[in-house]
């Protein structure tokens, strides 16, 4: 079987147990349940996995990430136990999700564009972003720590360490 | 010449302006180096290495040696002022050392941590100097199966690690453990859960998942519950410990440095897996466990002693045998040859200047280091002191940076976002993280050991080798025994209620 298949199948199995809670009584209890069962059903796509490997007599390749595998499987299985029973201690409510999620997301976006705009442009950008966000008080203060670490990183890691940082769309400049 | 006539030679050859010169700046180097996320000890040492190829070769190996012990201290700073850790062994330093800058006692834990180091340090400099050849010729006696069961040893710190959940704990550091399997496999060379995907050829490395378990976790708990007012912290404290609390920490600073010098001496193990097991000796043998993990001295003690004990301990099998102790050590084999110069138990005989020098200077850096971080370590601090709306991109900014720099590689960067958002889930259900990054740390030692010792002698292997039989029953003990205690009192505190 194809392992993307496998992973996009269990991604699947795993929204639907997730859809499931939600609706039914225990939502509180969400991450608390779903947290085991994701283990649970990555841990059996890595096993089934583990049978494409050789199989050698003893000490095979196989060996040891089944025996992980398996260790994960029982541990999670009572994890997931003690909270459908709701014995697990249920975690705090997000104040900020938003947020949260924004500055995800930025930091996401940062690392799609850095290939693409460089090092320097993208972290200028996101710098100057999280810094409006998080509503820093000094305007012009923003821009100045922007540009000071950007001048920082390229003289401590471009010239001095020789890390060749991405230059993305400016590569030939350079 | 006898031990004594080489060193009183060694030391006197030292205190010239330019010997001391080139230690207080390795010394300098080391500190920043290892306080830079992504750049390691190893890192640090071979950037400096095609710069000491035109150096007197005693000078030379004493600055690069002078680099390697500051280093550890560099990356705690970090570790406690921002929760990032500078270099991978101070990783456990985090765990008490931030929460002591979070309570406002940034000067008293940077002042723990500095003088910590340094007597770990010159302990394993003195070991170092009278023990060097015997000691170097007990490690190589350990066997695969031996080398299985110190990382089981290790394994068994994750009790300490788990807080309250002792079964999360262990689901933690088995996730780690699995993710360690990715890539490929180093006995068989067949690429194992890669998903056809060649950036998993190599599988994760440890800076990225650190970086992104620590900082960028860290971070983003930091959102969850953002008021937009900076923390209230009524003054950073800059003054040092005082010399009651350092008097309280003599038990553990001396049972770190041995930890940490015995670990420091087989090669592979290195400052890591010493400062885990470091601390998880000191959490158990401690009258205040309750505190470890919230800020406690003793916690933060530990890891730091061991860690740079394990400098001293790593240059024995080096010196001794030309047996690289570490990946740092690899790099030193490097300046070595550079100068003409082959380690190994001719060194004595044939370059006893350098052989000494080596020794002499280790004492002297370690000096080095308390006063460089002693002045430094006030300007440290102005770090804790800058807003949060500024601290926190600037976290996030510098964990890229640092991973990036490892290998030059956007995927690391990548796999560092994916670690921290994977951070932040687990640790808000109550998943600890330091077991994950034990799992990680630990992943290859157990599996490569594991299975060479089958490999070599079968199943019956670990228990033929006496050695190995007894290492692996202290680790069984040491990682069950607290287990079968929490299960014990869980069905009295079930038949109580």
């Amino acid at each position: 079987m194809n392992p993307i298949v496998l992973l996009i199948g269990s991604l699947i199995v795993i929204f639907g147990i997730g859809m499931w809670i939600r609706l039914s009584g225990k939502r509180q209890h969400l991450g608390n349940i779903l947290i085991p069962c994701i283990l649970i059903i990555l841990s059996f796509v890595f096993l089934v996995l583990t049978f494409r490997l050789p199989v050698q007599e003893e000490a095979g390749p196989a060996l040891i990430p089944r025996l992980w595998i398996f260790l994960i499987v029982v541990l999670s299985g009572i994890i997931l136990w003690e909270a459908l029973l709701g014995r697990d201690k249920v975690a705090s409510k997000i104040e900020r999700p938003g947020l949260l999620v924004l500055v995800m997301a930025a930091l996401i976006g940062y690392f799609i564009a850095m290939p693409y705009l460089g090092y320097f442009l993208s972290t200028f950008l996101f710098i100057v972003l999280l810094l409006n966000v998080l509503s820093y008080p000094k305007k012009v203060l923003i821009y100045v720590i922007a540009g000071g670490w950007c001048l920082a990183s390229y003289l401590v890691f471009y010239k001095l360490l020789y890390i060749q940082l991405p230059l993305g769309f400016f590569e030939g400049l350079f | 010449m006898d031990l004594f006539g080489n060193l009183g030679v060694a030391f006197i050859a030292l205190f010239d302006w330019q010997t001391l010169l080139a230690m207080t700046v390795g010394v300098i180097l080391g500190i920043l180096g290892g306080a830079m996320p992504g750049i390691s000890p190893s890192t640090a040492v071979a950037l400096l290495v095609p710069f000491s190829y035109t150096m007197d070769p005693r000078l030379a190996l004493i600055l690069l040696v002078a680099i390697y012990q500051a280093a550890n201290y560099g990356g705690a700073i970090t570790a406690v002022l921002i929760n990032t850790p500078g270099t991978p062994s101070t990783a456990a330093t985090c765990f008490d050392g931030y929460p002591l800058t979070k309570q406002g006692k940034a000067g008293k834990a940077l002042g723990i941590a500095l003088l910590t180091s340094c007597v770990g340090g010159i302990f394993a400099a003195i070991i170092l100097i009278f023990f060097c050849v015997p000691l170097a010729r007990v490690a190589l006696k350990f066997s695969p199966a031996a080398y299985f069961g110190i990382a089981i040893f290790g394994l068994s710190t994750v009790a300490s690690l788990g807080g309250g959940n002792v079964i999360k704990a262990i689901v933690a550091v088995l996730i780690g453990l699995l993710i360690e399997t990715i890539g490929l496999d180093p006995i068989s060379g067949v690429y194992r859960f890669t998903f056809g995907s060649d950036l998993l050829y190599d599988g994760f490395s440890l800076i990225p998942a650190l970086m992104g378990l620590f900082a960028v976790s860290t971070v983003f708990e930091q959102f969850e519950e953002w008021t937009g007012l900076d923390r209230k912290m009524d003054k950073i404290d800059s003054k040092l410990p005082s010399l009651e609390e350092l008097w309280k920490l003599k038990r553990v600073i001396l049972q770190s440095s041995v930890i940490g010098t015995i670990i420091g001496i087989f090669p592979g193990a290195g400052g890591t897996i010493a400062s885990f097991i470091s601390y998880d000796v000191a959490k158990r043998t401690s009258r205040e466990p309750e505190k470890f993990g919230k800020g406690s001295l003793e916690g933060l003690a530990a890891p730091e002693t061991a860690d740079s004990a394990s400098v001293g301990g790593a240059l024995i099998p080096l010196l001794a045998l030309g047996i690289p102790g570490s990946a740092t050590d690899a790099v030193l084999i490097g300046a070595f040859m550079l100068h003409d110069i082959v380690p190994g138990p001719l060194l004595f005989k044939d370059h006893p200047a350098i052989a000494y020098g080596i020794f002499a200077s280790l004492l002297v850096a370690n000096l080095i280091v308390f006063l460089v971080g002693l002045y430094g370590n006030r300007a440290f601090i102005k770090m804790v002191c800058v807003s949060d709306k500024v601290l926190y991109p600037l976290i996030l900014v510098v964990a890229l940076i640092g991973t990036y720099s490892v290998n030059g590689s956007l995927f690391d960067t990548g796999a560092c976002i994916g670690f921290g958002i994977l951070g932040w889930i687990l640790k808000r259900y109550g998943y600890p993280l330091a077991p994950v990054v034990l799992g990680i740390v630990l992943g290859k030692l157990i599996e490569y050991n594991f299975r060479r010792g089958l490999i070599m002698g079968g199943y019956t292997v670990f228990f033929t080798d006496k050695l190995a039989f007894f290492v692996l029953l202290l680790g069984m003990l040491s990682l069950f025994y607290p287990l079968i205690r929490a299960g014990l009192n869980r069905l009295i505190k079930g038949r109580q209620g």
